[in-house]
């Protein structure tokens, strides 16, 4: 997708939401979402009617019925059950990105910041090259190396998105830098790794949770559309992207079930965490 | 004037040397060997070494990568292992399907997108519901919005083809509007997010509201003075949507079908077609160093202002 062109490219335009006093409906909702969607994926072998992987051949191809829910796929399988199982790897995989990428530009963003000239403007060179690789391309690369998968698209994606990370990470730890705080740290005779660590990444803690919750979703829509091109998850495997692409031949004949639900529980799960961390991005603004 | 040669000739070569040796050792890194697909399990040492040799697999990778990048340079690049045809060749007719595509979007993007925003930046009656259809739009990745409208307008109410590239140029267009469209529409939020971000700005900001104090008309005031303003950022998220298009062309061509680069590389990467992997990879990369780099004289070239702060960042 290359959705990453989207992530902070023009931060300062969307800076305009003043800070909040009263509750924030609509964030307290996607919260609740993105709860309910990990919590799916967790107890999916409770909540799910069926097993994932059970074949019915008296069932194929069914609309939503009593029975099942949300109708069952070419091979008889409940689609609700799946899109409950398929949630697992569906968000275990940007959550591993997420991970990966927001520590490792964290790190590159503070380091650049702390050590500045020279160290600074080769971490900025070295970033500037992983930026030119649309992230898509990166995990197309990563699959002829290492083959098909989750693994690696994940570590793919995580070197992908870790510019775009530093980048907002290093503005922000830029500014904290010149605060009287920094300094009077300093002046106790804290290390500088206890500065950092310590304090000016307290500081930056909203902010990166915010970055990292928009990551989120991106990643999810970069890893759904890897496995619907048929190089991440492998049949018989649920998982979203993959549930789309299978639907597809179901949908040529009119029954559109299962690519459907699969792609409303991926737009559902974006949406979500995309308002989450818009409106966590808007409160960190406030704070600083 | 040298500071300029390193900030919009240099840097971007060099950024592109390197990421085209990055391209390079990523597909000359796997483990499943070029070879082992053309002669399969079965064959001779000697036939490994024999072919190794012709096909210049023996040599270090350094100038192997060296007389691969000279011969891309000069738009060689190599033979396809599966097609057994050049590259390029190969590579052609498709990129001319990918380009149309990406153009037909692009244009839908920018119309579409540019106008919601900009009724979302001047109406504070509308703004909400311009938000809140983008917020849902960027959700809605390409794969999922090809599967809506191959089932809505091709399967139930067939007014366009499923599958196929079409022929002559009107044909073309009708087989590429459900692809443009699923294309398009995480974009067409996008732009017209940023739009909405960028007029509702300019419409709050002085300069505006003088120029409404002044009594002159609606329009003019758009046009004059809040899209003047307001025209930097939209191009500039409009520019780098579209060239990130290319790389979400890989998945739509690949949902409908379509004859172009981008399923081309999906299918090379499964078949381990190397040469035609790194030429589209190459493609790719060079598109967006293209494109960034062009956006960033331009912006350059149109606010003076950073001009003068050029030196306070990364970028």
């Amino acid at each position: 997708m290359a959705l990453t062109a989207r992530l902070a490219r023009v931060p300062a335009l969307l800076r305009a939401e003043e800070p909040r006093t009263k509750p924030d409906v609509i964030a307290v909702v996607a919260g609740f979402v993105c709860i309910a969607l990990v919590a799916a994926a967790i107890f999916a072998p409770l909540i799910a009617p069926y097993q994932p992987d059970s074949i019915d051949a008296t069932a194929i191809n069914q609309g939503p019925s009593a029975a099942h829910l949300l109708g069952t796929d070419s091979l008889g399988r409940d689609v609700l059950t799946r899109v409950l199982y398929g949630a697992r790897l569906s968000l275990l995989g940007p959550a591993l990105v997420t991970l990966l990428s927001t520590t490792l530009g964290t790190a590159i963003a503070v380091a650049g910041s702390w050590l500045g000239g020279t160290a600074d403007r080769l971490i900025a060179r070295f970033l500037d090259i992983l930026f030119a690789f649309p992230s898509i391309l990166f995990a197309v690369l990563a699959v002829i190396a290492f083959g098909a998968g989750l693994i690696a698209p994940v570590i793919a994606l995580s070197v992908a998105y870790t510019p775009y990370i530093a980048r907002v990470i290093r503005a922000a730890a830029v500014h904290e830098r010149q605060l009287p705080y920094i300094e009077a740290c300093q002046l106790l005779g804290y290390s500088s790794w206890r500065t950092a660590a310590n304090h000016l990444l307290r500081n930056l803690r909203l902010l990166i949770i915010a970055q990292a919750t928009i990551t989120f979703g991106y990643a999810l829509l970069d890893l759904a559309a890897i496995s619907f091109i048929g190089l991440g998850v492998q049949p018989p495997t649920a998982e979203w992207g993959l549930m789309v692409s299978e639907g597809d031949s179901a949908l040529l004949n009119g029954y559109p079930y299962e690519s459907l639900a699969a792609g409303v529980a991926i737009v559902l799960t974006v949406v979500a965490f995309n308002v989450l961390g818009e409106r966590l991005a808007a409160r960190s603004r406030g704070m600083q | 004037m040298l500071s300029h040669v390193r900030r919009w000739i240099v840097a971007p070569l060099a950024t592109l040397l390197a990421a085209s040796f990055v391209l390079y050792a990523a597909v000359w890194l796997q483990p499943g060997n070029p070879l082992t697909i053309l002669l399969g399990t079965k064959a001779s040492p000697a036939q490994y070494r024999y072919l190794a040799h012709k096909l210049g697999l023996d040599r270090p990778m350094l100038v192997r990568y060296w007389d691969w990048l000279s011969n891309a340079v000069h738009g060689n690049f190599g033979t396809s292992l599966v097609y057994k045809q050049s590259v390029a060749s190969l590579i052609a007719p498709r990129l001319l399907t990918t380009l149309l595509l990406v153009a037909y979007a692009g244009v839908i993007i920018t119309v579409i997108g540019v106008t919601l925003g900009i009724i979302g930046g001047m109406s504070p009656r509308a703004a909400p519901y311009v938000a809140g259809v983008s917020g849902l739009g960027v959700a809605i990745p390409g794969f999922v919005a090809a599967e809506v409208l191959i089932a809505v307008f091709a399967v139930k109410l067939g007014w366009f083809p499923v599958l196929g590239t079409g022929q002559g140029l009107a044909g073309r267009l009708r087989h590429l509007t459900l692809p443009a469209f699923a294309l398009a529409i995480a974009s067409i939020a996008y732009v017209s997010q940023i739009t909405r971000a960028a007029v509702s700005n300019e419409e709050q900001s002085p300069h505006v509201e003088t120029a409404r104090g002044r009594g002159l008309a609606g329009p003019r005031i758009l046009r004059r003075h809040v899209l003047r303003n307001a025209a930097i950022p939209i191009m500039t998220v409009s520019a780098l949507t579209v060239a990130s298009l290319l790389a979400g062309a890989i998945v739509v061509e690949y949902a409908f079908g379509l004859g172009g680069i981008g399923s081309l590389l999906v299918q090379s990467v499964s078949d381990k077609d190397s040469n035609v992997v790194l030429a589209i990879g190459l493609i790719l990369v060079l598109v967006f160093v293209i494109t960034t780099t062009a956006l960033d004289l331009l912006q350059y070239l149109l606010d003076p202002q950073l001009r003068l702060k050029a030196a306070a960042s990364w970028h």
